[in-house]
């Protein structure tokens, strides 16, 4: 018997999630000296543009512009909590809401993750919750079906985006996974559990291309940021595809 | 004045210190050997998916302070982290998943032919026999709690109540009985180089 008709399949799996990781902290080591760069630059920006607003209309009045006028909005959370127009948008960390418009609509009462925010980590907010709901895949897409796993995306405390879902007849969240900013951007923002796939893409994405265990590959629609479907396999790799 | 050019490292984990990818072949050369390694001392295929998980996304968090230079170094080292969360395991019952959770990694699930396929990894069927031989040396009650998590294959809390007893005592004589089974197995000529 050979080694490789010995090697349980689950190895595979697990070599794809520690690639994710490996590939996002790659990402986010190339984007350090960037983001740096960035910060820079919007630090002189804001102080130009302050100065202009007192100048001509009384800087508290004006602050609100001022936030507005950050491309990047550099990362402070008590400033964005300060006039962020919703309190969920309020816990996100401003690249984040700038770049997933989802999380700028007004928050109801069917956000609330209920019971299940018991089995949330201690870094997120539940009580800033967002209910999700992934698009069906058109008819006849193959390999794939509507998912049904109740999800949420909840704020972390570090200002990230924590994706949570419910596994089908759990009591509590089955998988989550944390998206940051960096990760968004390079489509790596989504997890499995078992054989549904849920995920984020940043505003402008129409659609992305899932490869499947056995090779295929499928498109799905982003409506809302969100994507996700049910598959009669193992999900090996996400790419995000054309603009909208 | 030209800088001299430094070569890089040809061990994968090594270079997994400034090329996170470079961990890919790392978990590509190892990872059938850990879990091989673990299935034989946990008898169980789940707990050694979830120790095999652990072990490499201790390595990955920890990558940057491995010293060594060769791939045979850095075998050593990981095996010494599964030999580490091993003994965690077999002392608490219960397997630590502390960096799995901080890197967010989901634990796939094991089909059906994955249970079989692990057991002729781990050449469990050949341990077999002298398994049978020590599991008589237990405890009544190791023996029973052993035969229910190992043998029948069923949850935690099932095995408790199967044997009217609180989920963390049947935990505990699960893993006594495998640690006293392990030591034992290890202690056999025959497959003392299985086991190391």
């Amino acid at each position: 018997m050979t080694e490789s008709a010995d090697r349980p399949r689950f190895l595979d799996a697990l070599g794809a999630e520690l690639s994710r990781v490996a590939r996002v902290e790659a990402a986010r080591a190339n984007a350090a000296p960037r983001r740096a760069r960035t910060r820079r630059r919007l630090a002189a920006g804001a102080a130009v543009a302050t100065l202009a607003l007192a100048g001509a209309a009384g800087a508290a009045t004006r602050v609100v512009s001022i936030s507005e006028l950050l491309p990047g909005g550099g990362h402070d959370p008590a400033q964005v909590q300060r006039f962020a127009p919703s309190d969920a948008t309020a816990a996100f960390g401003p690249m984040l809401v700038r770049k997933l418009s989802v999380l700028r609509r007004p928050r109801t009462a069917a956000d609330a993750m209920g019971a299940a925010a018991r089995y949330v980590g201690g870094d997120v907010a539940p009580a800033s919750s967002l209910r999700i709901e992934a698009p069906s895949p058109p008819a006849g897409t193959p390999h794939a079906r509507a998912t049904t796993l109740p999800s949420w995306i909840v704020p972390t405390t570090s200002g990230d985006a924590a994706l949570y879902a419910l596994s089908p007849g759990a009591t509590g969240p089955g998988s989550g996974v944390a998206a940051t900013p960096e990760m968004l951007a390079a489509g790596h923002a989504w997890m499995t559990t078992n054989h549904d796939l849920l995920g984020l893409a940043p505003n402008g994405v129409a659609h992305v291309t899932v490869t499947l265990r056995d090779g295929s590959r499928v498109a799905l629609p982003v409506v809302s940021n969100v994507f996700g479907a049910r598959f009669d396999q193992g999900v090996t790799d996400v790419r995000l595809g054309g603009k909208a | 004045m030209r800088r001299a050019h430094r070569p890089q490292p040809t061990c994968a984990l090594r270079r997994s210190a400034t090329d996170p990818v470079a961990f890919e072949t790392v978990y590509e050369q190892h990872a059938t050997g850990i879990l091989r390694f673990l299935a034989r001392r946990t008898l169980d295929a789940e707990v050694a998916r979830d120790l095999t998980a652990e072990t490499f996304a201790t390595a990955f968090d920890a990558r940057r302070r491995f010293r060594g230079r060769t791939d045979a170094e850095a075998a050593g080292w990981l095996f010494g982290i599964a030999r580490h969360l091993h003994a965690r395991y077999v002392r608490d019952g219960v397997v630590e998943r502390r960096a799995t959770a901080r890197l967010g990694i989901q634990l796939p699930p094991l089909d059906g032919d994955d249970y079989e396929r692990v057991r002729r990894l781990a050449d469990l069927d050949g341990v077999r026999p002298r398994l049978i031989e020590e599991l008589g040396r237990l405890t009544p009650g190791q023996q029973a709690a052993i035969h229910l998590r190992i043998v029948e294959e069923l949850p935690y809390d099932e095995v408790a109540a199967r044997l009217d007893v609180s989920e963390p005592t049947a935990r505990a004589r699960v893993s006594r009985g495998l640690r006293e089974l392990s030591a034992a197995l290890e202690r056999h000529p025959s497959l003392k180089e299985r086991f190391t």
